[in-house]
């Protein structure tokens, strides 16, 4: 609980910062209307900035933006002719489902070929691990997803280039599921493997620095070995910095979605961040600024739950 | 946290306070910068990173010798395969460009937007970091708050707003990729204040009635720089990416050749010209690969306790 008033300030400057940017950007509403009418005398241009409050002080603009804001009204989206909240609520069932797919993907492996590499440290093993981390946190996503569409796709034709479903199949039931995971295996592997090779090298150092606490030895002393002192003992405690940094790490995995998306043809809100900006469509772009902001709010505190079940000394309160 | 003077392990002061005699202090930087470069060298991957990079320096510096004229103009049939006609030996693009001019000229583009990237956020940072750990209380709560605020929204989303917002020239797109990356940089510098705010030496410039500012800028800065100058490097890596991420989805610059926009149009004939993307995505994971690895190499450097 303590966690969500404390994040109530930050979302208050998120709020006013994304005012001040609408503010910045050359144009207001008026404007825009007044451009699609081919023009308007200087009196209808007057009545309409008082009919949408535009003639008040910055300051009651914008508390009755944030007014609007907290009651989830992001405005109307010229460009889809609906209210933001709408467009972004269509398609932010399919951007979590890329993430979460992504981040268990980019978390299990991570966490197992990091405790791998620590398990033979500076042998032949961890050399290749570590070598491969390097290289795919060097990769850019955007290419990567060139690459497995170039070799999937074109050369082999086992995977779908793009899209969430196959159009025109109408499948249901289990078949829908398949075809759904069929269209997600390539933005997943594109968006994880960086995240993956981040888990990798933090899990590698914290399992390595968790074998040499006292802990670990007292319980190789009463006689736990191999796969129980690696799951029990180790593995629990060097998981903590890696939950960490799944925490932290989230907002920057729903700004690599935009690429991915846009790539694949998700229909997400990555890929409505895109076309938002290719078509100037400020108040979805600012919707998309808020809702991504509540969403890493509240995966920050689920972020704290799990740590505080990994490690009982941490308490919530 | 790693310190700088730790590195040399036999001496028996921990701070580096800035000694008075001025002498032996600039003996002690040179030895101390021989030993560090003697532990860098003995890493291999940091030789190589240190190997690709001047590669790409020299890539860059050479643009006009080697590549000369504009990279965008036409040079040759379209989509000529790589190492079939002599002047266009990494083959051209659908439009007739030559892949190896652009390749040399974007690198200068990565890199002069790397580095102005780099040190727009690093200088934001240090100086939020640095007033927060330095007064803490109130000043400090507030200004983490607004980095939580900057954390809390995806930095590429922001990106995309801000270049939405004010166009998308070269000039903004560096700013705004600053803007957007300066708040790990100063969470680092804020932690380094917190635990050198309280020491003697700070201590001691302080009873002598030296400033805020000074103590700041001039007396804890310079030790708590060497973990930011390892930050560094990623924060440069993560540039180059985000501007080649623009430069992909054509939101870049379009009067540079730049690698993102390569392999953004080479996307369109990726079918039948997989060289047209497959060359710039090899340029821009080389280069991010070299710092990955220096940053790498001068953290082991630094770092006393890695001593294998």
């Amino acid at each position: 609980m303590r966690r969500l008033v404390q994040a109530i300030p930050t979302i208050i400057l998120i709020m006013i910062g994304s005012f001040l940017l609408i503010k910045l950007a050359p144009g207001d509403t008026v404007d825009a209307l007044v451009g699609d009418m081919g023009g308007a005398d200087p009196a209808f241009v007057a009545r309409l900035r008082a009919e949408y409050g535009l003639d008040q002080s910055v300051f009651v603009q914008l508390w009755r933006y944030m007014l609007k804001l907290v009651q989830l009204d992001f405005g109307w989206s010229y460009v889809y002719e609906q209210p933001v909240i709408e467009v972004l609520m269509s398609r932010l069932a399919n951007t979590l489902l890329l993430m979460v797919s992504s981040l268990v993907v980019a978390f299990t492996f991570g966490v197992a070929l990091g405790a791998i590499a620590a398990r033979r440290a500076y042998s032949w093993t961890d050399n290749m691990i570590s070598t491969l981390g390097l290289v795919f946190y060097a990769m850019p996503s955007f290419f990567l997803s060139l690459l497995l569409i170039l070799i999937f796709s074109v050369k082999l034709g086992w995977l779908p280039v793009g899209g969430i479903r196959t159009i025109g199949a109408f499948k249901t039931g289990w078949a829908d599921v398949a075809d759904v995971a069929r269209h997600l295996v390539m933005p997943t592997a594109a968006l994880s493997l960086i995240y993956l090779a981040f888990y990798m090298r933090l899990m590698r150092t914290s399992v390595l620095e968790v074998m040499d606490l006292d802990f670990v030895r007292t319980a190789r002393a009463k006689g736990a070995g191999g796969a129980r002192l690696m799951f029990h003992h180790v593995m629990r405690n060097a998981l903590l910095p890696v939950v960490t940094l799944l925490g932290l790490q989230f907002s920057t995995v729903l700004g690599g979605s935009v690429v991915v998306e846009t790539i694949f043809s998700l229909p997400g809100i990555g890929q409505l961040a895109y076309t938002s900006v290719v078509k100037r469509d400020l108040n979805t772009l600012m919707g998309i600024i808020a809702l991504s902001s509540i969403i890493v709010v509240i995966v920050n505190v689920l972020t704290d739950l799990i740590y505080a079940w990994l490690d009982p000394r941490i308490e919530l309160k | 946290m790693t310190h700088p003077d730790t590195s040399v392990a036999s001496r028996p002061l921990p701070a580096a306070s800035p000694a008075p005699i001025a002498l032996p202090d600039i003996d002690l930087a040179q030895t101390r910068s021989l030993v560090l470069w003697r532990r860098f060298r003995r890493n291999r991957a940091a030789l190589l990173g240190l190997i690709l990079f001047v590669a790409v320096v020299l890539m860059a510096a050479l643009a006009d010798v080697v590549t000369p004229g504009d990279p965008l103009r036409i040079a040759g049939s379209p989509l000529t395969d790589p190492l079939t006609v002599a002047s266009n030996p990494w083959g051209t693009d659908q439009l007739g460009r030559d892949i190896m001019s652009g390749i040399f000229h974007g690198a200068r583009i990565s890199l002069a937007i790397g580095v102005v990237a780099t040190v727009i956020s690093i200088a934001i940072g240090v100086v939020i970091g640095a007033v927060a750990g330095y007064f803490g209380g109130r000043i400090d709560g507030a200004l983490m708050r607004v980095t939580e605020a900057f954390q809390t929204i995806p930095s590429f989303v922001l990106l995309l707003t801000l270049v939405a917002i004010f166009g998308s020239s070269i000039e903004i797109i560096v700013i705004a990729i600053g803007i957007v990356s300066w708040t790990a940089p100063a969470r680092m510098v804020r932690a380094e204040f917190m635990s050198l705010r309280r020491r003697e030496f700070v201590d001691a410039a302080r009873n002598l009635g030296v400033s805020d500012m000074s103590i700041i800028f001039r007396e804890i800065l310079p030790n708590a720089l060497p973990p930011v100058v390892v930050f560094a490097s990623v924060v440069m890596a993560n540039s180059i990416l985000m501007e080649s991420a623009l430069a992909f989805l054509g939101l870049g610059d379009p009067n540079y050749a730049s690698w993102g926009n390569m392999i953004g149009q080479g996307r369109a004939v990726l079918r039948t010209a997989w060289f047209c993307s497959v060359i710039p995505g090899v340029a821009i994971l080389l280069t991010v690969l070299s710092f990955s690895l220096m940053g790498e190499g001068l953290n082991d450097a630094l770092n006393p306790r890695q001593k294998r």
